[in-house]
Formats: C-alpha cells, structure tokens, sequence
C-alpha cells in the first residue's frame, strides 16, 4: 500500500469509526429510552427528547469528527511531503537493506504519530480500568464512561495533529538542508550519514515542538481526559461494588488510610522509645582519625 | 554536521558494502538474542545481606571487600522514581563495586514496589519515617554517632530534607545528581533540557490532584513515557539503530540489555509522596525557598551544616545542572565541594568514563571528612 492510500485509508477509518461510534451510540439512547418507556419508569416516555442528566455525546461525536478531519488534512500533506523528502536520499543502494529500510522508516510520518504512543498507551493503559458494559443497569455511568472515552480519543486526534505539524517542520527543514548541500554540488556521504543527520533535524525539530504552548497545552488536555475516564470507570465499578457487596475502591482507600496512619503512629511511638532508652552511640572508635573541618568553598571539575 | 561527499564520487559499491555490514550484523544479532536467556542479564549483583525491614523498605549491608578506609559507614538512597540498582549495574559499571574497592562501608535502601495500598504514604514518612529508622539502625549497628548519606536524584532531595533536619546525625552529606531549586532550569537555554520542569509547571495543581486520585499513585510507566519524550529520536531509534550497533557484539549487547532491565524496573510513586514531589517542590519550589514541611516541620536548607559534595552531570538533561547547583549557595556550611561531571544523567553511573571518576572522586573526598 502506497504512502497516500495508507493515509487515506486511515483517515477513512477514523471518519468510518466516528461515524460508527455516534450511530451506535444514537440506537443505544433510543434503545434506553424506548426500554425505560416500556418499563413505564417516570419521565422515560418522550423518546424525542434525551433525559437531562445524559451527556450530551452527539456533540462530543461531532468534535470527534472534526478532529478527524483536521488530522486527515494535514496527514494528506506530511505523506506528499514524504514522497518528495524519500526522492532526495541517497541513491546507490539496495532499497530492502536494513539501513535503507530504517531511514525511509524514519522519514515516514506514521513513526511520528506513534512517537506519541508511549505517552499515550501510558496513559490509556491507566485509565482502561475495568471494563463493564452492563448498560442497562448503569446507564448515567456508563453513558459518562462512554463521553469521557470520546473526548479521550477526540484529544489524541488533536495531539496527534500537533506532533504532525512538527514532524512536517522536521522534514522541511531536512529538505532544505539537502537543497542547500545539494546547490554545492554534495550529498550525504552514505545512507548512515543521512540518516544521522535526519536524526539530528528531527530531534531538534521535536524538541522545540516539546516545549510549544500548543503541544504543553495538548498533552494536558489528553492527561485531563485521561483522568476523567479512569474516574468514570471507577464509578461504574463502585456502583457494581456496592450492588454486589464488594469492597469496592473507596472503601479499601479507606482502610489503606487507616493502616497508614496507625504505622505512623507506630514508627513515631517506637523511635520515643528508642530515644528514652538507649544513651546515643558512643563517638569514639578505635583508630579514627579527627580531621578538622576546614572553611572552604570549592570547586573541582572531573575534566581537570 | 553531516558528513558529505561530492555527487561527482558517490559510490554505489560503498553503498552496497554498507548494506551488507548491516545485514551481517542483524544476523548475527538475530544469533546472539536467540541463545540469551534473561538469567543471563543480570544486574546488582554485588554480594550483601538485608539487614532490616519495616513494611515494604529494606536496608542492605555490602560485604567487606578489603580494607576499610572510610569508617563513618554511607547510606545510598535513591529516590521513588526507579530503584538504586543504577548504581550497581554491573560488574564493570558498578558505582557500589567502585567504592567497596576504596574501602568504603556501605549501605542501600531498597524502597520496594509501592502499590495502591501505599497511595497515603507521604514524603515525610519516607524522609524522617523509613530514612531516619534506616539510620537509627546503622548507627545501632555499627556504634557510630553519624553516618554519611549519598543521595541520588530525588533520593538526594531525601537526604538533603534528612541533614537539614537531622544535621546531628550525619557526618557528611553527599548528593549526586539532585534537584534542589526546582525553577532553576529557566535561566539554562539548551533545548531539551528540564521539560519535565516545564511540563510540570504546566499543569493546574488540582489536576495533579485527581490525576493521582485517580491512579492512588504516579504510575511508574508514565514516568518512563516522560523520560523517553526527553529524547524523542533516541527512545524511537533505540530498539533498531542503536540495538543494531550492539546486536554483534556479546559484551555490548548484554550491556544493552542490562540497561534496558533497569529502565524496566520502575516502581509506582506513593500517591500522597508524588503531589508533594510535583507540586510542593516541581510547582511551588518549596526546598529552594526554605519552606518545605515535613511533619510539621520547615526544612530549612540553612541548617546543614556538614561537609556536603555535590555531584552533577554537566550534559543532564533531566536534572539541569543550575537545578542542582543551587544548593551551594543554599547550605549553612562553608565546606562546600562540586564535582561536575562529564555525560548525563544515567551516564555519570553508568557511562566507562564516569567508572573512573564518581567513585574515587566520592571516596576520596569522603576520606578526608572522616
């Protein structure tokens, strides 16, 4: 698959997912409501109108969308970009050799999307907690689960946005600078070359990007989201805790308090006794040497 | 700089060469990873007993290698964010190895693997609870009034609050790579240099709040995301291009691994412990202004008055060098040393250069503050 139909494709998949996802979402409300009109539960019979304590997740689909889009432009532009930075490089070598294959690897902007994912799997793995879906009986909680998951993914397409327009500054500099060796008649020596000195654009490239209001900005929007889901989830398991008799996490934060703080107690009741019984450790030892302290200040460096 | 030839004499025949190297090489890494087995990547090997327990914390003892030259026995204590097997990584890289060597008598914590079960605990139980018991049971232990503490990254902000604290206690203070005036990365102007400083500084204090309520702890895992959005291209190209370089090489590969076996091992940070870390100190610098509490008392950075060496590395960019060289003109004492190291900062530990510097630099001038 080339590099535009690989981004296409992708792009598609995200529209096809949001779509999907607020389609499904949209039976899921009609469902609940048309299940709460028949169990005739009060305020549940005007199946044109959500309940007002539901989110109100069509919105959040939407933005999800539009983040979408807003990456699939862009993604359209880093991939042309690619073709024409990929033609610049080296010639002269087996294309399928490892050191080939790990620049055109480099230069390809799906690395820089993914260059986020160690942060971002962190911080999904931390708020994937326990995964419950009994609709049903927790449909407040779970529609809160379900929008605090929306908005997660909606801040990772916005971040990945930002990391893209920094990985499309990292290459256009690296062009530029190819043009400029290129106008004095010189090419990177070798495919390592390249690769080191593309090495060498990129990080400073992302490195500025790091420390940018809109990435710093980004990134805290994706930790709030993050945190919002996990508290979501932990609300679900709560409410199942308590149906079910389980301890459930507030209880055993509880107790773990407690035992905190009769250790505390304990250490500080211990070290009282230890001070009251025992005379402090006698200084002197046989053979030590007393040096005087001597009133300097100073410096040394390991570099001599 | 890169590295250019004229377009008149690019060689595709080098080019070809180059391609078969790598080929060569990935081979025969392929070979070498398939007969290693993790027992074959060991790390803190070097010999000691567990000497004392209390919950999750552990004191260790090394054992005796030759003759002892500094009596006044020395505490390592490494900080919640890794564990203080960095400094005994392996045999050749060893910064505990290196100061047996010099006769030096050492000590380790090992805070263990703090859980959710753990999220209350405060840095005023690990600095005056669990630290101050670890040196009530080696001055127990050995009869010696005062011991010398090494403190390393937040390890060393444990150490620093303990002497500021406790000043009767201890002999000398050393810290290797510690933060002190957590702001003092704004006036460094290299790039890539204390995001974690910036990123932190960025967040709302109440979202670090119920991020950590959330979690009942700063998960490990995402200390490690921070760390490797440090270096971006390095944490991207390690597992190919770097892995490559080594992956032929039996020595340099296990060194590799072993690394990669301590980066691995990343406990969870208290709950209670890491508000305090990021907001009391990487927000509100609380240590650097002299008003940082622990159980009720003020740390006052004036009250260390004991002989203090401050290590730093020059290239750290996790712990800027101004962050750390803000404690001499913080401490109450007149005999104040810096040993400024080359590389960053895991290399000062880790790094063949440093072998040679950190520990006969630490023990040298620990023998002459006995």
């Amino acid at each position: 698959m080339s590099d535009f139909d690989y981004g296409k494709a992708l792009a598609d998949m995200w529209a096809l997912g949001g779509k999907t996802v607020f389609e499904a979402q949209q039976q899921a409300l009609r469902a609940m409501r048309e299940s709460a009109a028949a169990m005739g539960l009060p305020g549940a019979a005007t199946p044109a109108v959500a309940p007002p304590a539901l989110p109100n997740l069509a919105f959040d689909a939407g933005e999800v969308t539009r983040a979408n889009q807003a990456l699939a432009a862009l993604w359209s532009s880093a991939t042309a970009l690619t073709g024409t930075l990929t033609g610049r490089l080296p010639k002269g070598m087996d294309p399928d050799s490892t050191v080939a294959l790990t620049l055109r690897h480099m230069v390809d902007p799906r690395v820089w999307l993914s260059s986020g994912d160690d942060m971002e799997e962190a911080l999904q793995r931390m708020a994937q907690g326990p995964r419950l879906a009994d609709l049903w009986d927790t449909e407040r909680r779970y529609a809160k689960v379900f929008q605090a998951w929306m908005t997660l993914r909606r801040r990772g397409l916005e971040h990945q946005a930002v990391v893209l327009e920094g990985w499309t500054t990292a290459a256009r500099r690296f062009t530029e600078r190819l043009g400029e060796l290129a106008g004095k008649g010189e090419t990177p020596a070798s495919q390592r070359a390249a690769l080191d000195f593309w090495i060498e654009t990129a990080n400073r490239a992302l490195l500025e990007m790091q420390r940018s209001e809109r990435y710093l900005a980004s990134q805290a929007q994706i930790l709030r989201a993050s945190t919002e889901l996990r508290l979501a989830q932990q609300e679900v398991a709560e409410y199942y805790g308590q149906m079910f008799g389980l301890p459930t996490r507030t209880e055993l934060d509880d107790v773990h308090k407690s035992l905190t703080e009769l250790r505390r107690e304990l250490r500080a009741t211990q070290r009282q006794l230890r001070a009251a019984s025992a005379p402090p450790p006698a200084a002197e030892r046989p053979g030590a040497e007393v040096i005087e302290a001597r009133p300097t200040r100073r410096s040394a460096t390991a570099e001599g | 700089m890169v590295e250019t030839t004229s377009k008149q004499v690019a060689n595709p025949a080098s080019a070809v060469a180059e391609a078969a190297q790598a080929a060569t090489k990935a081979l025969q890494g392929a070979r070498l990873l398939g007969k290693l087995r993790d027992e074959d990547v060991q790390i803190a090997t070097t010999p000691k007993a567990e000497v004392w327990r209390e919950d999750k914390v552990t004191l260790h003892h090394y054992h005796h290698t030759g003759e002892q030259k500094v009596r006044t026995p020395v505490l390592i204590v490494y900080g919640l964010i890794g564990r203080w097997t960095m400094a005994d990584l392996q045999e050749d890289r060893s910064l505990v190895r290196n100061l047996l060597g010099l006769g030096v008598d050492l000590w380790v914590v090992d805070w263990g693997n703090p859980s959710r079960a753990d999220r209350w605990l405060t840095l005023d139980d690990y600095i005056e609870g669990y630290l101050g018991d670890c040196v009530d049971e080696i001055r127990k232990r050995t009869g010696s009034e005062k011991v010398n503490l090494l403190g390393i990254c937040e390890g060393g902000v444990f150490t620093t609050a303990y002497a500021a604290l406790e000043p009767e206690r201890v002999n000398a203070l050393v810290n290797t790579i510690t933060p002190i005036d957590f702001h003092a990365d704004t006036g460094e102007e290299r790039l890539g240099y204390g995001f974690i400083n910036l990123w932190t500084r960025n967040l709302p204090p109440d979202e670090i709040d119920r991020m950590i309520d959330a979690h009942g702890s700063l998960p490990g895992q995402f200390m490690g995301a921070m760390f490797s959005m440090m270096t971006p291209m390095r944490s991207l190209l390690k597992y190919n291009l770097d892995m490559l370089d080594v992956v032929d090489d039996e020595k340099k590969l296990l060194n590799f691994l072993r690394m990669e076996k301590w980066i691995a091992d990343r406990p969870d940070h208290p709950g209670e412990a890491a508000k305090q870390w990021l907001k009391d100190l990487y927000q509100q610098n609380k240590l650097a202004k002299n008003q940082f509490e622990l159980g009720g008392r003020r740390v006052d950075l004036r009250q260390i008055t004991m002989p203090v060496l401050n290590v730093y590395a020059k290239d750290d960019h996790i712990i800027p060098p101004a962050t750390s060289r803000a404690l001499g003109g913080l401490v109450g004492t007149q005999d104040y040393t810096e040993l400024a190291l080359p590389g960053g900062h895991v290399g000062v530990f880790v790094g063949g250069r440093s072998q040679k510097l950190l520990g006969p630099g630490i023990a040298e001038w620990l023998g002459k503050h006995e």
